[in-house]
């Protein structure tokens, strides 16, 4: 290398580093920031949950009544025990709509022997357009009269949900996953925001990591982590994710993210918006964030909320591959979404999402990976060229795994301190060295697999790729 | 400078992550152990408050309440003195215990025992301490004490809960409220309702448990909170009228509805629907032909309720002219009006109109009723 190229590369190097210090301290700033707002919002739902005795609710004609929408393909092997943990759930007036999108396997067969299903001639009325609707059956026997199970031609997740949609009775739509498992309440617990205020238009609720627990009867009836490690650093990710994130963005009206696994909305916004859009694999980011812009668009005052305490759990991929496809996907529908509602960023028609919400998810979330490789990028080559002050990287270095494992500790106090799910001191001290070990492979992992998914959009790849589960432990 | 300063701060950092940490694991060896002496002191006050509750005692309280209240005295002595209660400090974790157990109890007991309890909050000074606690700055804690207030039945809390009424934190003006309606019973319906000034659904769905409670005797009350200037209330009278279902409610109804308010007639349709009463069929009948779209669709779902024939017509108009949704209702209301009701859907599974006939078709489906053009006889 010649003199003149190796200066312009320390040059580069240099402003790289500048640059990556000044957006390392903004994004800490941010995150303590969240961590803070969380905190207060946490304590805040904790003292309203001191006055709530939920079973009122499922007493009350006035509570409002929901319909489950149950997606499914190719669910043998479990939608029978999904949708009668569904059926069994504690609320006043649901239906569960179960969709099999055109399964291969017997999924559709299982269903009918197992809940003594009969095809009925139930109208079908696409307020939102789908594929084609081959069958409505409904059970002839009483104790699963609120079951409705539709058979339909494979569309996708998000068809089968909007199937779901137009064959739903009432004003409230609860999305899940079919091999997600609700706790008993958690109906009860999303719904309440929506009697509490009348501008609530969705909810999220926090979605838990199985793996590890205890499963009877589609029921969790002990907590505890894996003994693997890799669902082990997903659950303090998850931590990180929903109560010093996501819990931080519903107290601002700023949450973009419903998880697909578990959201409850107001049927008439999802519909009047169009419900899912079906040729992306973020639809439950997009929705939500479609239903942000309609409001906003049109001056209706709502809010989009998340509730830290109805749970959802579900399976974690306890291999590599399956959850790199997990994280690819996840990024390239955060990115498909960003691009399809760019407008949003910097207006002010969308108040907190376009200048807060929105940035945040394109300059941290989206491009934070990015800028990370290239930070070891330049680590690498600044050490080949002998540029990098050992002492000034060591500490950069240590300060950045500091912060790092603070926030995932603050995490772990968020949950400690208000819903203590792990009983067990040992699963406690396990959650506190997994946040600090996640600094040293985990972390650069997921970086690759989040990089990855740039060049997987850019080549057109929209498939969900095979998640393969090995199923709850029973 | 800048590098010491970065040092400081991570330094800090480390510090707080440490000690959250260490702090982390202390607590919940910590809250592990105190779970498990609350525990064993709660153990201790449920046997003993058993003793207390479930002892014999002469004479009956409406008979001779003084001497009953006399009583009761020995009893409460003994309670203090198997459970050490010397000390009156708030404190004393046993004193916590026996008003955490008694609390648990108390909304389960009922009749004589209902007095025993309440006397006991009073013996113990639990209703003073929270005399105080209804005024407190803080919301969470005056919405805590009207609740408590409420599962005491602490009387003297009265006037305190009804200012609590007007409270600027919703919590506080639900949790008091209940403990107004805990306390006073029936009696407490009307001021309760004619001093709210709005009501959300979740205070809604917390009131009308209680007051679904009081069946027919809240019927009176009701009628006189559905004169409340504010619309919310009002709507929730109306509905809770129509849950409780008694005739009675009717003619106040029928006024309420011929007032151009169309979220009053929506709910009253509602109402009628419930109740059931054939007075209501000539109204139903004109909001069926409503320009509102919510009170056409009010008026089918309370047309399916009542199942008269005498409205099927009008139904039929709506089957073959409404949106989805009305079509629904008027279908099922003529699905449930007999004779007449088949004749209609039959009608309409053959018009042209595709969603017409799918919705008569899903409800003659429904009944068993094949159509003949769909090979078997009517």
């Amino acid at each position: 290398m010649n003199g003149f190229a190796r200066e312009l590369l320390q040059t580069l190097l240099i402003s790289y580093s500048g640059f990556i210090v000044a957006y390392f301290v903004a994004v800490n700033l941010f995150y303590f920031s969240m961590l803070a707002i969380s905190f207060g919002a946490i304590v805040h739902y904790i003292r309203r949950h001191l006055f709530c005795d939920y079973r009122v609710i499922m007493q009350s004609e006035f509570s409002p009544a929901i319909s489950i929408i149950a997606p499914a393909y190719n669910e043998s092997a479990t939608c029978i025990e999904s949708t009668t943990s569904l059926l069994k759930l504690n609320y006043p007036q649901a239906e569960v709509l179960f969709v099999n999108d055109g399964s291969r396997d017997d999924t559709l067969a299982v269903m009918m022997k197992h809940f003594d299903l009969v095809r009925t001639e139930r109208a079908y009325f696409p307020a939102v357009p789908t594929k084609a609707v081959k069958g409505i059956y409904v059970s002839r026997r009483a104790e699963y009269r609120s079951l409705v199970v539709v058979d339909k031609e494979n569309g996708g997740k998000a068809d089968a949900l909007n199937v779901g949609i137009n064959c739903s009775r009432y004003p409230l739509i609860c999305a899940i996953d079919a091999d997600s498992i609700l706790e008993d309440d958690a109906l009860l617990k999303v719904a309440k925001p929506f009697l509490d205020d009348e501008r609530v238009v969705a909810v999220g609720g926090i979605v838990r990591i199985a793996n590890g627990c205890t499963i009877d009867r589609g029921r969790v009836i002990d907590v505890r982590l894996s003994r693997r490690a890799l669902p082990s650093f997903q659950v303090v990710e998850y931590f990180r994710a929903y109560l010093s994130g996501r819990m931080g963005w519903g107290a601002l009206n700023g949450l973009l993210i419903i998880s697909g696994a578990f959201g409850l909305f107001r049927k008439d916004i999802v519909l009047a918006v169009g419900g899912y859009k079906h040729d992306t694999v973020g639809e439950d980011m997009e929705l939500v964030v479609r239903m942000h812009r309609y409001c906003c668009e049109r001056d209706i005052p709502y809010r989009v909320e998340f509730v830290p305490d109805p749970v959802c759990w579900t399976e974690a991929p306890e291999s590599l591959k399956v959850l790199g496809r997990q994280r690819n996907r996840w990024h390239r529908g955060l990115l498909d979404t960003l691009l399809i509602h760019r407008r949003m960023l910097f207006h002010p028609t969308y108040k907190v999402l376009g200048w807060l919400a929105f940035p945040y998810f394109l300059f941290i979330e989206l491009l934070g990976p990015l800028l990370e490789l290239f930070g070891y990028i330049a680590v690498i080559t600044g050490f080949a060229l002998g540029v990098i002050n050992v002492q000034i990287f060591l500490l950069f270095f240590m300060v950045a795994v500091v912060y790092g494992v603070m926030f995932s500790v603050g995490a772990v106090i968020l949950e400690e301190i208000s819903f203590h799910r792990y009983p067990r001191l040992r699963d406690l001290v396990k959650l506190l060295v997994f946040g600090v070990i996640e600094n040293f492979g985990y972390r650069q992992i997921t970086v690759w697999w989040r990089v990855k998914s740039f060049w997987d959009y850019f080549r057109g790849v929209k498939s969900w790729g095979v998640m393969t589960r090995t199923g709850f432990k029973k | 400078m800048f590098f010491l300063f970065v040092l400081i701060t991570t330094f800090l950092a480390l510090f707080l992550l440490a000690t959250g940490a260490i702090g982390l694991v202390v607590h919940k060896v910590r809250s592990g152990f105190m779970e498990t002496r609350r525990y064993a002191y709660d153990i201790t006050a449920r046997e003993f408050l058993n003793v207390y509750l479930f002892s014999d005692i002469e004479p009956d309280p409406a008979e001779q309440p003084e001497l009953y209240q006399e009583r009761l005295l020995p009893l409460l002595a003994q309670l203090r003195t198997d459970l050490r209660l010397h000390s009156a400090s708030r404190s004393n974790p046993r004193r916590r215990s026996l008003k955490r157990v008694a609390l648990t109890l108390s909304s389960e007991v009922i009749g004589e025992t209902r007095i025993r309890m309440t006397r006991l909050f009073d013996h113990f000074g639990f209703v003073d301490d929270l005399i105080p606690q209804l005024a407190d700055s803080a919301w969470w804690v005056r919405a805590n004490a009207c609740r408590t207030a409420g599962l005491m039945r602490a009387e003297p809390a009265l006037p305190l809960l009804e200012r609590l009424l007007d409270d600027e934190n919703e919590d506080v003006r639900i949790e008091a409220a209940q403990a107004m309606l805990d306390i006073a019973g029936v009696a407490g319906l009307a001021p309760v309702l004619m001093r709210l000034r709005e009501l959300s659904l979740w205070m809604q769905v917390r009131l009308s448990r209680t007051v679904l409670e009081f069946r027919g005797d809240a019927v009176p009350h009701l009628v006189v909170g559905i004169r409340s200037e504010h619309p919310q209330v009002q709507g929730f009278c109306i509905d809770l009228l129509g849950m409780i279902g008694d005739v009675s409610a009717v003619p106040v109804l029928l006024e309420y509805i011929s007032f151009e308010v169309p979220a009053v007639q929506r709910k009253s349709l509602i109402a009628f629907g419930r109740i059931g009463d054939e007075r209501a069929v000539p109204v139903i009948q004109r909001f069926l032909g409503s320009e509102e779209r919510e009170l056409r669709l009010a008026a089918a779902r309370a047309a399916a309720n009542l199942a008269s024939p005498a409205i099927a017509y009008h139904l039929h108009a709506l089957l073959l002219k409404d949106d989805t949704e009305v079509r629904l209702a008027a279908a099922e209301a003529l699905a449930r009006s007999g004779e007449t009701g088949v004749k209609s859907l039959l009608y309409a599974s053959r018009v042209e109109d595709r969603s017409v006939r799918l919705i008569a078709l899903q409800f003659l489906h429904d009944l068993g009723v094949v159509p003949s053009g769909e090979g078997g006889a009517a």
